[in-house]
């Protein structure tokens, strides 16, 4: 009897599997979740090798990789100077409203930030998300800010005890509240995938050029001071509504070449594990 | 079938598309092949149907582990993988052409399938809608047949049966 060997028709054999699937694709989506980080965790090596064959393979002569290092710096100290002139400018407009309210002198004072690693990241297509290795436990939570390269990146949408995901400003399912220095009104920034975001329903008679500087809008309680997104990298009348424009944003950070990023945590409870906003500890992405 | 093949298949695709297949993205939807598709496609017609059934769920499976949500991609793999095997016994799918077409078309309905199966579980859809799949199938139908020569050496299904074939007669 120990020896017999069961036999399944192909039939039941179908519909075990079917009722399975449907089991699975009707579970909450809490549990398949945490399941998905599971599995992240376990094959977190090769996975992080698959990850980084891409990028070796992206690496060319040492000269040319050298310009590139060089223009990375670049690029994060200008994120850094344009995070700082958007705060003074801020400052001197709460100074010219003379309200009298204590307004903080620096954005970000009293924020921490969180380094994270990145375990898996998809940032081409339309789907461009991250995983970090930071969660729940680390003070994490659903829709905080997160920083690569001096400037705001994406937002974290699923956190589970030890790792979180990230859906990038890139994403074609993000959409964010961003405004443009000088063009007093909100725009809503909606990610094109293919490391770019679009900005529509802005009106002609705004002028808007082609670089200027795209922020994202401050959110109390997760981010306390606008912070440079991107660029403007085009800026066209919309095919549809020509009174429009369309507006092409390239992000100031290629998430791409990411290693590290940081997370904002406004008025952080306990400081384990958390830099303080200085410049010399800002993320930068090696 | 040589099942700890079929796990080194499955991990290493998984893998693959997880990871390394962005760097051979086209166009600005950035479409790239399902490795998954591809080896589904390959088992459904070269396995019997008992075979073609485990290894279409497992790698319907491995393909919701490599996007986000699991059920969409095991229910319609296990489907279309079903499906196409019982095909299979009617018209038999051997030259490239007919591979590259069946290719196309299953990765088209399964497609299709996973983004109204994952609408309906209120799950987050693929991104593109259905240029996206249809790039997506276009891109694996062209490398399918060119992996298919691949997975036939490295699974050898075929002189399997040969030999299984010679012991019989």
């Amino acid at each position: 009897m120990a020896g017999k060997r069961i036999r399944i028709s192909s039939k039941m054999l179908f519909a075990w599997f079917m009722l399975g699937g449907f089991i699975l694709l009707f579970s909450p989506l809490g549990i398949t979740g945490k399941f998905q980080f599971a599995i992240g965790r376990l094959f977190y090596w090769p996975l992080k090798a698959g990850r980084q064959m891409p990028l070796a393979a992206k690496t060319e002569l040492p000269l040319k990789s050298n310009d590139e290092d060089i223009n990375r710096k670049e690029s994060q100290y200008q994120n850094h100077i344009t995070n700082l002139e958007e705060e003074l400018r801020q400052k001197n407009l709460a100074i010219q409203q003379l309200t009298g309210l204590r307004t903080r002198l620096r954005g970000l004072e009293g924020a921490g930030f969180l380094p994270a690693e990145i375990i898996v990241s998809s940032v081409s297509g339309l789907r461009t998300e991250i995983m970090i290795n930071r969660g729940k436990e680390d003070g994490l939570s659903k829709d905080m800010f997160v920083l690569g390269d001096n400037s705001i990146i994406g937002i974290i949408t699923e956190v589970s005890p030890r790792t979180a995901k990230v859906r990038l400003f890139t994403d074609a399912s993000s959409t964010i509240q961003v405004n443009i220095p000088d063009i007093e009104i909100n725009m809503l920034m909606q990610g094109a995938g293919s490391n770019s975001a679009k900005i529509k329903m802005v009106p002609v008679k705004y002028k808007i050029k082609t670089g200027q500087q795209v922020l994202i809008r401050k959110k109390p309680g997760y981010l306390d001071s606008s912070m440079i997104v991107g660029q403007v990298q085009q800026c066209k009348r919309d095919n549809k509504n020509p009174a429009l424009w369309d507006i092409t944003v390239k992000p100031s950070c290629d998430a791409s070449k990411l290693a590290n990023v940081a997370v904002i945590i406004m008025n952080p409870v306990a400081n384990v594990g958390l830099k303080q906003p200085q410049t010399a500890n800002l993320p930068n992405g090696k | 079938m040589p099942w700890p093949r079929f796990a080194v298949f499955v991990l290493i695709a998984t893998f693959l598309q997880k990871s390394w297949i962005d760097t051979i993205a086209v166009t600005d939807l950035r479409v790239t092949p399902d490795l998954l598709l591809i080896g589904m496609v390959f088992f459904a017609i070269r396995c019997n149907v008992k075979e073609a059934i485990i290894s279409s769920f497992l790698l319907g499976f491995a393909a919701d582990i490599a996007s986000s949500g699991l059920g969409p991609q095991i229910i319609s793999f296990g489907l279309l993988g079903t499906a196409l095997s019982n095909l299979h016994r009617l018209i038999a799918i051997r030259k490239v052409p007919h591979e590259a077409i069946t290719i196309f078309l299953t990765g088209i309905i399964t497609g299709c399938l996973a983004f109204f199966l994952a609408h309906i579980a209120g799950q987050t859809t693929k991104p593109g809608g259905l240029g996206a799949i249809t790039g997506t199938s276009f891109y694996s139908a062209v490398l399918g047949p060119v992996l298919f020569l691949l997975l036939d050496w490295l699974m050898r299904i075929k002189n399997r049966r040969r030999e299984k074939l010679s012991r019989v007669f």
